[in-house]
C-alpha cells in the first residue's frame, strides 16, 4: 500500500498548477488523471468491492471532474474535490444497486513470501480486523478508507470531510487505538473460550 | 498461534495491517488507457464546440457586463441561464426552425401546423408529458431563509394530478446532516393551500436531500394561485435550520408558445429497436437538455413468469455513445433518485405493440447530456436482470443438540432456476449485528452455507437468491457473494427464538437471473 500515492515529488508540478493548466487547456487534464486514477479507483473499489462497478464509477468521477473543471475554484485541494465527487457517485450507486462486500479482496488473496501457515494466520488476523472495522460507524470506516484505500494525506481527508488536518490526525490516531483496544478485548474473549 | 495473534494488538502493526486489509487491486491497464482515451475525446468535442460558440464563462462575463442578468427576476434569470447554457444548442434550434419553414413551404401552413402543434414536452424533473389542459409555472420561484434557498422549479397542474418539483441550495452534505445514523420520520407536512381555504395533501413523492417531486390531487378548475407549504425540508433532520416554509406559486395555462419556450421538444427515433435472447428493447422518445439526455424505453419479453424492475437491477448501467465514441453515462437525472419516471402516454400512441400479450414495461432513463455535435446516438445495455421463480428446496439434519461452532461437510446439489448449485459445507455461527453508535449490538445465531461458484448457463448468470428456512423455525436470511465466485448464504434464528434441531427444510423460492446482452440501438439525432 502506497500511502503517498497523491504526494508530489519536487520535480513534479503541483495539483494547483496542473489544475490551472487544465482550465486553460483541457488536454492538460491528462496529468491529473494519471496522478489520481489509481487512488480514486482503489477508494471506489474499497467501497463497492466489484471491479466493473469500480471501473464504471471511476469513469463517471473523471468525466464529471473534467466537465466541471472550468467551474472548480481552489478552496481545499484538487484531491479533496475529486474524492468528494467519488463519494457522491458512490452514494448514487448505492441508491441504485445492492451493496457488495467491502473488505473481501485482501482476505482472499494469498500474501506473497509467507508460508501457508503464516498466510492462514494472517488471513485470520485480517478477518478479525475486518470484523472489528465492521462494528465502527460509517463515518469512522470512511476515514479508514480515505487513509488506507485512497492513500490521502490527513490534510486531504480534512478537505473531503470538512475537518481540520489536526482533527483528522487525532481522529485516525484515536481510531487506531480504539481498534487495538477492541482487538485486545476480542482476544481475551477468545482465550477465555479456548480455556473453557 | 496466540503469539502471532497478539501482533494485531501491537500499535506498530496496526497501520501495516490496515494497509494490507485495504489493499485493493490496481485498476486494469486497459481500462485506465481506455478511460484516458475517452476523456481525450470528451476534451476534443468540448473544444470543437467552444471554437464554434463563446465559452460559458465568456458568455456569463458578457451578460454580466451588459447588465442583462436580472437576478431578482426569476423568469429572466431562467431564460438567461437557459440561453447561456444552451449556446451549444443554438445550431440545433436553428436547424429545427429551418425544418419548420421548409415543411410550411412544402405542405402548407395548416397541415404542417396540425402535425407540429403538439402538446408533448419533456419537463425536467417530471418526464415526457402531455401538456394539454395543463397549467404551469412559467418561471422558478425561490425563497431564502437563514442562508438556505428553496426553489420550486416546475409545477404542472394537469387534469389528473398536480406535480411540484423543487430543490434546495445551502444545505450541508447529507452525511454531515445525519452523522449518528439518526432515523428520519418523513413527517414533512407538504401541502398546497388554495385561495378558497382548501388544502391538498400529497399523494406520492420522490425525495432528495432538500428537494423532490411531489404529487397532489388535481387543482380545482380556475385555480391559478396556490401556496406550497412544508414543515421542513426533505431528508433534513428536525430542528436543523429554517422550518415552516411557505412559497406562493402563480400558474399560467400552457400554451404552445410557452411550452416551446420552456421545454425541449422530444422526438421519436425511427426503427429504434433491438431484440436479443427474446427480449425486445425499443426507444420510444428522446429529449435533450443541457443537463441530461432522457430516453423513454420499452422492454418486452416472452416468459410471463419473468419479472423485471426496469433497468436499475443490473450492476452494469446502460450508456449512450455517439458516432465519435464519446460515452454518456447513466445518471439519476433531473427527476432524481432511482425511481423510474411514470409514463404518461400509452405505448400505442407512439409505437404499435406487435405482441400485446407479452410482458411489457416502460420507463425513462437519463444520461449525461449529449454533445450538440452528436449526429447519431447508440444506446448500449449490457445485461438485464430478471426476477424468476426458483422453486428449489433441500433438507438438512442439524442433529438433536446443535451447538455454535458445529460444522458439517455437505455435497448438496440443487437446481435453482435452471442453474446447478453445489452446497459444500454448513456451520452454526453467532453473528453480532451492530446497531450503530449508542445502540446495543444484537447477537444472532445463523446457519451458514458455503456454495461453490455457480457456472453460467448459456448467456445467463444466476445473480442472486435467498434462502427461506421459515418452515423450520428460521426467521431471516442473508447472503454474500465474493469476488472469487464463492457464495455464502445463511438462514438466521430470531432473537429469543430457540435454535431449531433435527431435520430442517430450506427453500429457495425466487432468484435473480442476469441475461447477458448487449442490446444496442442506434438512431439519428434530428
Amino acid at each position: 500500500m502506497n500511502l503517498s500515492a497523491t504526494a508530489v515529488t519536487p520535480d513534479e508540478p503541483t495539483d494547483a498548477g496542473e489544475v490551472l493548466k487544465a482550465q486553460r487547456d483541457p488536454a492538460a487534464f491528462a496529468t491529473l488523471y494519471r496522478r489520481y486514477v489509481t487512488p480514486v479507483y482503489r477508494y471506489i473499489f474499497s467501497r463497492v468491492g466489484h471491479r466493473p462497478d469500480a471501473e464504471d464509477l471511476t469513469s463517471q468521477v473523471f468525466t464529471e471532474a473534467l466537465a466541471s473543471l472550468p467551474r472548480y475554484q481552489e478552496q481545499g485541494t484538487f484531491a479533496a474535490w475529486l474524492f468528494t465527487i467519488a463519494a457522491r457517485r458512490i452514494v448514487d450507486h448505492y441508491r441504485q444497486t445492492r451493496p457488495q462486500l467491502p473488505l473481501g479482496a485482501a482476505l482472499e488473496q494469498p500474501a506473497a513470501g509467507r508460508t501457508p501457515l503464516a498466510q492462514a494466520i494472517r488471513r485470520e488476523e485480517l478477518a478479525q480486523l475486518a470484523a472489528l472495522i465492521g462494528r465502527l460507524d460509517e463515518e469512522k470506516q470512511e476515514l479508514l478508507r480515505l487513509r488506507f484505500a485512497a492513500g490521502l494525506t490527513y490534510a486531504e481527508i480534512g478537505s473531503v470531510t470538512g475537518r481540520s488536518e489536526a482533527a483528522v490526525k487525532m481522529a485516525i490516531s484515536r481510531l487506531l487505538r480504539r481498534l487495538q483496544v477492541m482487538a485486545v478485548a476480542a482476544e481475551k474473549e477468545r482465550d477465555a473460550d479456548e480455556r473453557r | 498461534m496466540n503469539a502471532d495473534r497478539r501482533r494485531l494488538e501491537e500499535p506498530s502493526s496496526m497501520n501495516e495491517m490496515l494497509a494490507e486489509l485495504y489493499t485493493t487491486p490496481e485498476p486494469d491497464a486497459v481500462f485506465v488507457a481506455r478511460l484516458e482515451q475517452q476523456l481525450r475525446k470528451q476534451v476534443e468535442v468540448t473544444m470543437k464546440a467552444n471554437n464554434q460558440q463563446p465559452t460559458l464563462r465568456q458568455a456569463q462575463a458578457n451578460a454580466a457586463s451588459s447588465g442583462t442578468v436580472a437576478r431578482e427576476n426569476p423568469l429572466a434569470n431562467r431564460r438567461w441561464s437557459f440561453a447561456l447554457s444552451r449556446h451549444r444548442w443554438a445550431t440545433a434550434a436553428a436547424v429545427v426552425v429551418l425544418a419548420v419553414a421548409l415543411v410550411l413551404a412544402a405542405v402548407g401552413p395548416q397541415r404542417a401546423w396540425a402535425a407540429i402543434q403538439q402538446w408533448l414536452g419533456y419537463v425536467p424533473g417530471v418526464g415526457f408529458v402531455d401538456l394539454q389542459d395543463t397549467k404551469i409555472l412559467a418561471a422558478p420561484v425561490a425563497i431564502t431563509q437563514a442562508g438556505i434557498t428553496v426553489q420550486v422549479e416546475q409545477v404542472l397542474a394537469r387534469p389528473h394530478k398536480t406535480t411540484v418539483v423543487f430543490r434546495s441550495e445551502g444545505l450541508p452534505r447529507e452525511d454531515h446532516l445525519w452523522p449518528e445514523m439518526m432515523r428520519d420520520d418523513h413527517d414533512y407536512h407538504f401541502a398546497l393551500h388554495l385561495p378558497d381555504g382548501r388544502v391538498l395533501t400529497t399523494q406520492t413523492w420522490t425525495l432528495r436531500l432538500g428537494g423532490g417531486t411531489l404529487e397532489f390531487p388535481p387543482l380545482p378548475e380556475g385555480a391559478t394561485t396556490v401556496m406550497l407549504t412544508m414543515g421542513r425540508l426533505p431528508l433534513v433532520p428536525p430542528d436543523f435550520g429554517p422550518e415552516a416554509w411557505s412559497i406562493p406559486l402563480t400558474l399560467q395555462p400552457a400554451t404552445n408558445d410557452l411550452i416551446a419556450a420552456l421545454y425541449p421538444q422530444p422526438y421519436t427515433p425511427v426503427d429504434a429497436a433491438a431484440t436479443r435472447n427474446d427480449v425486445t428493447m425499443r426507444v420510444l422518445e428522446v429529449a435533450h437538455t443541457p443537463e441530461e439526455t432522457a430516453v423513454r424505453l420499452q422492454l418486452q419479453w416472452s416468459d410471463p413468469a419473468w419479472q423485471m424492475h426496469f433497468l436499475t437491477g443490473g450492476t452494469i448501467l446502460p450508456y449512450l455513445e455517439d458516432e465519435s465514441g464519446q460515452v454518456y453515462r447513466y445518471s439519476t437525472g433531473s427527476s432524481g433518485g432511482s425511481r423510474v419516471q411514470t409514463v404518461v402516454r400509452s405505448v400505442d400512441e407512439v409505437t404499435p405493440t406487435p405482441f400485446p400479450e407479452r410482458p411489457t414495461i416502460e420507463g425513462t432513463i437519463h444520461f449525461w447530456p449529449a454533445s450538440p455535435l452528436a449526429e447519431q446516438l447508440t444506446l448500449v445495455v449490457s445485461r438485464l436482470e430478471f426476477q424468476v421463480t426458483a422453486d428449489a428446496a433441500f433438507t438438512f439434519d442439524l442433529g438433536p443438540e446443535p451447538q455454535v461452532g458445529d460444522s458439517w461437510p455437505l455435497d448438496l446439489r440443487l437446481d435453482v432456476a435452471g442453474f446447478p448449485v453445489l452446497i459444500t459445507a454448513a456451520r452454526l455461527i453467532e453473528e453480532v449485528i451492530d446497531q450503530g453508535p449508542g445502540r446495543e449490538s444484537i447477537p444472532r445465531l445463523a446457519l451458514q452455507f458455503d456454495l461453490e461458484p455457480i457456472p453460467p448457463v448459456g448467456d445467463r448468470v444466476l445473480s442472486g437468491f435467498g434462502l427461506d428456512g421459515s418452515r423450520s423455525g428460521f426467521t431471516g436470511g442473508s447472503g454474500r457473494y465474493a469476488e472469487s465466485g464463492h457464495w455464502q448464504m445463511a438462514v438466521t434464528v430470531g432473537r429469543d427464538e430457540p435454535l431449531p434441531t433435527g431435520l430442517v427444510s430450506i427453500t429457495i423460492p425466487r432468484a435473480s437471473v442476469m441475461q447477458q446482452g448487449p442490446w444496442e440501438i442506434t438512431w439519428e439525432v434530428p
